[in-house]
């Protein structure tokens, strides 16, 4: 008979043996004569499930058991981590906002209308126009000069509309990075239209809200390099042209 | 893996015994937690008791060396040993000051995250008890739930009873009606004539009845654990029993 049983139980390798089963979750692996005993006798049963459960939580007991000054530290430090993660929480928010509040004003103050007839700033018109800007996110505007064919083929059909003409800017005219970039026409536009500025690659960068009047000034600064634009109406094309962002 | 680390163990053991001791103080620890939980030790002694043990076990080695067979993993039989040491170190200090844990576990309707952690672990512990009853599962299985009026079905039956019939079933279920109101001697009546029969014995209702109690006494203490960690009655060991293998939508269709 092997030695895992001593006075009519099992040892303590014996015991082992068991909870390692157990611990395995492989029940199977034990010798049956081992598996009968235990199952009729409850001291054994007792001691292997002890010892089950102390192998099985060997891992968190250490983390479970706490004194009551290490608690009582414990409660500490939480409450300063929450108050520290509350107040980054804060910062966090207020920079957002922030953030966000800042990129609305460069918005608005970023496109100008400018007045029919002198050709100065009119406040209420800036905010009667409304302009919005639809930056499109994924493309950045290149910095390379190389032209579009498909741009450069709508330039030489000439306009559509003969009753109106660019008068600025002009075809392939300079214009410095952080000046305004002023928009003006001649004719009537006797139905709203609207800006589209592409870049050279032709991917829109942005464009303004329907108006009717005949210049427009957008002071957002593009990254230097060629831009095309287009004048358009819901249903017509008016023009196309191009300009060169400079430093 | 769990192989390797042993092999390891054992290479420690061979050579450098009191190395191994080293490397087990996380066991040591956890052992010794257990019984400062039951409150067995004190936790201001902690440092001393583990010193206690620490000395026993050196002074053991030579022992275990010999006695070890390698049919158990190292680490388990060390476990089983230092176990032993400290109830021989509460023999001799013959404290018995029992304070038990908490019964939020079992009586915890509305339970947050790491309540239900416990909880499963707890349905795990009482699987793996229930499978220490070796043969005697099946039967402990069915009984508990008639016991606690649970629901059942035949696989119940045919896991315990060799070709058991269908119209057996259905017998047993026409015998046992109101199910919620019939006394246990009725159940365990009703149970015990389909055990005369299918297990060729000659039982009295009250034997299975008595059986049933026995167990449930048994269960209860083996979930609290030597020493006592937990505090388990048969009122808690029913609701987890319910919890282990029953949902709350399950309805007793066979019965009603």
């Amino acid at each position: 008979m092997d030695k895992l049983f001593f006075e009519g139980h099992l040892t303590a390798e014996g015991i082992a043996l068991y909870a390692d089963a157990m611990l395995k979750n492989k029940m199977k692996i034990i010798p049956a004569h081992i598996r009968e005993h235990v199952e009729e006798c409850f001291q054994c049963k007792e001691e292997i499930f002890s010892i089950y459960g102390i192998c099985s939580n060997e891992k968190s007991s250490d983390t479970n058991l706490i004194s009551p000054e290490q608690h009582r530290t414990y409660k500490v430090k939480n409450m300063i981590l929450q108050i520290a993660a509350s107040i980054l929480l804060l910062v966090a928010l207020s920079f957002i906002i922030y953030h966000i509040s800042s990129r609305r004003e460069n918005t608005e103050s970023g496109t100008l209308a400018i007045d029919k007839t002198g050709g100065n700033h009119n406040a209420k018109q800036i905010a009667q126009n409304n302009l919005v800007t639809n930056e499109i996110k994924k493309s950045q505007p290149t910095k390379s000069t190389s032209e579009s064919s498909m741009f450069e083929e709508l330039i030489s059909s000439r306009y559509r509309n003969p009753e109106i003409t660019i008068l600025r800017p002009k075809l392939n005219q300079k214009v410095k990075v952080n000046k305004p970039i002023v928009f003006e026409f001649s004719g009537d536009l006797t139905e709203p239209c609207q800006i589209k500025i592409f870049n050279n690659r032709g991917v829109k960068i942005l464009e303004t809200d329907r108006f009717t009047s005949n210049s427009y000034a957008i002071s957002k600064q593009l990254i230097p390099g060629l831009y095309y634009w287009k004048l358009e109406q819901e249903t017509d094309l008016l023009g196309v042209s191009k300009f060169i962002v400079v430093e | 893996m769990l192989f390797d680390k042993n092999q390891k163990d054992i290479k420690l053991f061979m050579h450098e015994p009191n190395l191994l001791i080293v490397h087990y103080q996380g066991l040591i620890d956890s052992i010794i937690n257990i019984f400062i939980r039951s409150g067995n030790f004190k936790f201001h002694e902690r440092a001393e008791i583990k010193q206690q043990v620490n000395e026993e076990l050196l002074i053991k080695l030579p022992k275990i060396l010999i006695q070890y067979q390698y049919k158990s993993t190292l680490k388990t039989y060390i476990a089983a040993i230092v176990r032993n040491i400290c109830n021989e170190i509460i023999r001799k200090n013959i404290k018995l000051n029992i304070t038990f844990l908490e019964e939020s576990v079992a009586y915890e309707t509305s339970y947050n995250l790491i309540d239900s952690l416990i909880i499963e672990d707890e349905k795990h512990r009482l699987k793996m008890a229930l499978h220490m009853y070796h043969k005697h599962e099946s039967k402990l299985m069915l009984c508990l739930k008639l016991r606690f009026r649970m629901p059942f079905n035949i696989t119940d039956f045919t896991q315990l009873f060799q070709k058991f019939s269908p119209e057996d079933f259905d017998f047993f279920i026409e015998k046992i009606q109101p199910y919620k109101e019939i006394s246990d001697l009725a159940i365990f009546s009703a149970l015990t004539t389909l055990f005369n029969k299918y297990k060729d014995k000659d039982n009295t209702p009250g034997a299975l009845r008595k059986w049933i109690a026995v167990k449930i006494a048994e269960l209860v203490k083996l979930l609290n654990g030597n020493p006592p960690t937990y505090f388990y009655t048969e009122e808690t060991f029913q609701i987890l029993f319910e919890r282990c293998f029953f949902n709350e939508s399950e309805i007793i269709s066979k019965i009603h």
